[in-house]
């Protein structure tokens, strides 16, 4: 196939010195059979690239249906390449598949075959041709020519097309003038001479799903991140049919899975979960109400994990656009009707994917409207959250976007890395997925400079000047905090529920579970508000740790395993959102979340007996402090009392700084040792 | 740390002419009184000549470095006379260049005990202290010396050493004080006084020392000083102007050429900050510190090839520079090594810079 291409473009390159050769008996006395053959293979292409047409006007993808036509033109082009109709729709059908880049020396050919009584609708598909080649200037002066000599019945098809375009290109002549802080890579690991579409990566950018037509048809796979390498590409087996299987977003915990699937006819959205090592049937995500007549195909979680966004036809225009819609209920049983993500999102044209960035409030997502330079282009959007509506979408410019179509992106919590697939020139054949790097704000490099200070000593001192970079602050900045939930004891895995409440309203933030065959868990926590994490499973106390991240907080990635404790005799808690004002023995409001957990796990086993302490830093005098953790130990109790716990059950007692668990000598290492404890002393 | 040896060394062959002084028969009382008890007990004997020359063989090993020698010869003589004051003094003076200090302590307890005008035996009994880390000792000598001599300036400045090194800048300012009262021309201690001020950021106070101290004694590293302290003031311009007056008084000062370049480098005038490093790079092209400066420069106008070139000869000169490994870092990053950049971040935090860990956790996912 491949030798046919090479063979065809340098046919065409010869056509340079030839005439038009028409297709009939007199040009071709020798060989009628061959004549026959090519005049039949043009007349079966023209279908497809009729109906392929159509679907481009409807702004409808039809890659299918200009492969096909190839299919069939390009034996006929072998035939004879130096015919100018031919040579044209070859480079129309071109232009409208994954290598669109092999389009132009036909259309050059087509033109200079005729010369002058050219076909006017060569100039269109050169004006995409040179769009393609970032050559805006020649692009807008065909498209404009297009129009200046078209039939003007003719025209009036494609005006809004070649209006379309001409905007692209002067967008693109603006956008490539802007010099843009990312490189963008191709993924050669992940890529093939195939289609590789729609990666999605876990929030730490340790995981990717992906799906790649290497085989026939579209299948899932997925890789892990080791070493800033992706490796173990496999096949995701427990998903993969023998039809195509397209999957749309990882959850950012990677524990979930979107995908879609053709039913009856029409693309549903379903959920698989990753059960230990297997990845689940896929059910239906979200109700029929929700998955109506039309498609609904690529989705993307929310953070929070109350909404799906995802792309569907079935609106009013019938063109694709974003809708969202919320569950109703926590077993997902309800969900309301699907609304659009807002006149500033949606368009007239094709918006082709969708992405929520793990901070909850950046929209990404591809569209061909917009100032697309051409194709689909990304863009973002950022949600105003006074108002709770996304605003106006920005390109991301150059060299992510390129006039190729640019689809799917996912980005890590950092914003330092985002995948997205594209079908542009130079990659491996097809879509491929590209890897972007953002530099963010530029690192300042230290200067240092030395004094001898000390006369008699030669012995210079070192100042150093590390200038802060400074730091464009996000609002949204997030912290991601990673590891493993353990058997204390057995030191192997344990699926726990994680619950992350706001801790200033008591409301339970989101909800996860770790993973059954690794215990791995992964949260993304937007800077903001003071959360408290709980993790309980079966059998075990819960555990509790304290994020409190103002906002403005920087990017912070922590990685911790959490042992979780039997309920033995002798087992210490920590609870970690039990606040005191400094020198205080009020509890906080804050707190109730956390002990009201306390109070379940007493109500849960009557037998269990408690001392609670009060546990200080060793900043400030002895007794003061022994005191004040005193009253704070019974402060938590006199809680628990009045809320019917039996007091009997309940001893306080405060240690002051004698049991420190962390050195007294940082920061971090006095937060560790100032805290609220409970040892089970009977049970 | 070599300086200081060398310096150390220095002082200790200074002493030395004192104790030549004395190893020479013709030129001291000590000696003519060592002579002349000799000669009374016996003029001729053969004893006296054996340690006159054995004495001299050690003052002659002495000279020549060979301390080893030299304390063999100056054992033999105690061995034949145990009463000799000055064979205690260069045998505790040998031991002391040998950094066997517990025993020239030793040793110059003993010359002192056979002659209580020796102070300079009390000034290397403080000094082998200090030289071994025991500052406490060496205080405490410090202390003995000043109250037989109170007038014995260097004492007092030695103790203001002491306490800068264990950051303890009020003491040690008290003791520049007291070396100041008692010589009130003493440069390096108006120097000292002013670094005291300076760590404790009082920098209007180290301006008024540092310029004292140039006016004293106008040395090129004073002048720098000066030109510091200034700069941590905020004032660049006087910074600016003493750091080249520190090169006018020596045009091989490359680190006030390196000092002044980075003072360029943070007014962002980078041309002129790059002329400097150069130049300190010319004095000294092993300078691990201008040649790191240099590159951040290079790297600031995007030639990230020289600025790596830098980084690399800096990185090679002194493996656990954790600047260099950081700027490194941020080059590598550019010219796309994520891999170095990240391994030269990581390094750089476990070297105590924190920007390194910011850098690791946020761009080596």
């Amino acid at each position: 196939m491949k030798y046919i291409f090479t063979l065809s473009i340098l046919l065409a390159s010869f056509g340079l010195y030839a005439q038009d050769v028409a297709f009939k008996k007199s040009n071709f006395k020798d060989d009628k059979d061959g004549l026959e053959r090519a005049k039949a293979n043009i007349e079966q292409g023209d279908k497809f690239l009729e109906e392929g047409k159509l679907q481009v006007l409807a702004m409808t993808n039809a890659f299918d249906k200009f492969e096909k036509a190839l299919e069939n033109y390009l034996p006929a082009q072998q035939f004879n390449p130096n015919n100018s109709d031919l040579n044209r729709k070859i480079g129309h059908a071109y232009l409208y598949t994954n290598t669109p880049y092999l389009a132009m020396p036909f259309l050059k050919t087509s033109l200079e075959l005729v010369e002058k009584d050219a076909n006017p609708f060569v100039h269109f598909l050169l004006g995409k041709a040179y769009q393609l080649e970032r050559d805006f200037e020649e692009a807008e002066k065909a498209f404009k020519l297009y129009g200046s000599i078209e039939n003007p019945k003719k025209f009036e098809t494609y005006k809004k097309l070649n209006r379309k375009h001409i905007r692209e290109c002067r967008s693109g002549a603006e956008i490539f003038g802007v010099k843009t802080r990312v490189w963008v890579d191709n993924v050669k690991e992940l890529n093939t001479p195939q289609d590789e579409i729609a990666p999605s990566i876990t929030a730490d950018n340790s995981e990717i799903i992906f799906n790649s037509n290497k085989t026939g048809n579209f299948d899932i796979y997925s890789a892990k991140r080791e070493k800033r390498r992706w490796v173990q590409l496999t096949s995701v087996n427990s998903l993969n049919t023998e039809g195509d299987d397209v999957s749309s977003n990882l959850a950012y915990d990677g524990q979930r899975l979107l995908l879609f699937k053709d039913t009856n006819g029409q693309s549903d959205i379903y959920e698989s979960k990753l059960q230990g090592t297997t990845w689940s049937e896929p059910k239906l995500k979200m109700s029929k109400v929700v998955n109506i007549d039309g498609n609904e195909t690529f989705a993307s979680y929310d953070p929070q994990d109350i909404k799906v966004y995802f792309v569907s036809d079935g609106g009013y225009g019938g063109d694709k656009n974003i809708s969202f819609s919320g569950k109703k209920d926590d077993e997902e049983k309800f969900w309301g009707q699907s609304q659009s993500a807002g006149q500033l999102v949606n368009t007239g044209f094709q918006e082709g994917s969708v992405y929520m960035a793990p901070d909850g409030n950046t929209m990404y997502f591809c569209s061909q409207g917009h100032s697309s330079i051409g194709g689909y282009d990304v863009f973002v959007s950022y949600r105003d959250e006074e108002l709770g509506l996304w605003g106006k979408p920005i390109n991301l410019g150059y060299p992510i976007n390129t006039p190729y179509d640019e689809l799917y992106f996912s980005i890590s919590a950092s914003g330092k890395r985002a995948y997205f697939a594209s079908n542009r020139d130079g990659g491996s054949g097809g879509m491929d997925i590209y890897c972007a790097t953002f530099w963010g704000e530029p690192k300042q490099p230290a200067v240092a400079s030395e004094d001898n200070l000390i006369a008699s000593i030669a012995s210079p001192i070192e100042d150093t000047y590390t200038p802060e970079s400074v730091e464009v602050t996000q609002a949204n900045s997030l912290t991601v905090f990673k590891g493993r939930i353990i058997d204390g004891l057995l030191q192997e895995p344990v699926q726990a529920q994680i619950k992350i409440f706001d801790n200033s309203t008591g409301e339970v933030y989101s909800t996860m579970q770790s993973n059954s065959a690794t215990g791995k868990f992964l949260l993304s926590l937007p800077s903001g508000l003071n959360y408290g994490i709980s993790v309980e499973a079966e059998g075990f106390l819960f555990h509790s740790e304290n994020f409190n991240l103002p906002k403005g907080s920087a990017y912070d990635m922590v990685n911790k395993d959490i042992e979780l404790k039997n309920i033995d005799i002798g087992s210490k808690i920590a609870l970690r959102n039990v606040f005191f004002d400094t020198g205080k023995a009020e509890v906080k409001i804050d707190s109730y979340p956390e002990l009201d957990r306390l109070i379940k796990l007493m109500t849960d086993v009557p037998s269990l007996k408690i001392e609670l302490s009060g546990h200080t830093d060793n900043i400030g005098g002895k007794e003061a402090n022994e005191k004040l953790s005193q009253r704070r130990a019974q402060a938590v109790r006199q809680y628990l009392v009045s809320r019917s716990v039996d007091g009997g059950r309940v001893t306080a007692k405060g240690y002051g700084a004698s049991r420190p668990v962390d050195t007294n000598a940082t920061k971090t290492g006095r937060a560790n040792n100032r805290r609220t404890e409970f040892e089970i002393t009977a049970n | 740390m070599r300086h200081f040896l060398i310096l150390a060394m220095l002082s200790c062959t200074l002493n030395f002419a004192y104790s030549q002084e004395q190893a020479d028969s013709t030129l001291t009382s000590e000696e003519m009184q060592f002579r002349d008890s000799i000669a009374a007990l016996n003029i001729s004997s053969e004893l006296l000549q054996q340690i006159q020359e054995t004495y001299n063989k050690g003052t002659e090993a002495f000279n020549q470095s060979d301390y080893i020698q030299a304390i063999e010869s100056f054992k033999e003589v105690i061995a034949l006379d145990s009463t000799n004051k000055a064979v205690y003094y260069n045998k505790g003076l040998a031991e002391k260049a040998l950094g066997q200090f517990d025993l020239a302590v030793l040793s110059l307890e003993q010359a002192f005990s056979l002659d209580s005008s020796n102070t300079d035996a009390l000034f290397n009994i403080a000094k082998s202290y200090q030289e071994s880390q025991d500052r406490k000792m060496a205080i405490k000598s410090y202390d003995r010396l000043l109250s037989l001599d109170p007038q014995h300036a260097q004492s007092a400045y030695q103790k203001g050493v002491i306490y800068y090194l264990e950051n303890n800048f009020q003491q040690a300012i008290s003791a520049y004080s007291q070396a100041i009262s008692i010589d009130a021309n003493y440069a390096y201690a108006y120097n000292d006084r002013a670094s005291c001020f300076r760590a404790l950021e009082d920098y209007d106070k180290a301006i008024v020392d540092y310029r004292k101290a140039v006016s004293l004694d106008p040395q090129a590293f004073l002048y720098s000083n000066l030109a510091s302290a200034f700069r941590k003031s905020g004032n660049v311009d006087e910074a600016i102007t003493h750091y080249t007056k520190a090169i006018s008084e020596d045009v091989n000062y490359e680190m006030a050429y390196n000092n002044r370049g980075s003072v360029y480098f943070e007014m962002k005038d980078y041309d002129l900050a790059l002329k400097d490093f150069k130049k300190a790079l010319e004095i000294n092209p092993d300078y691990a510190m201008a040649l790191c400066n240099r590159a951040a420069v290079y790297h600031l106008k995007e030639n990230y090839t020289a600025a790596l070139a830098d980084l690399e000869q800096a990185v090679k000169l002194q493996p656990n520079n954790a600047t260099a490994l950081l700027n490194r870092g941020i080059t590598r990053e550019m010219l796309r090594n994520v891999d170095g950049a990240c391994e030269d971040w990581q390094k750089a935090y476990e070297l105590g810079i924190l920007k390194g860990k910011e850098y690791f956790i946020k761009n080596c996912e």
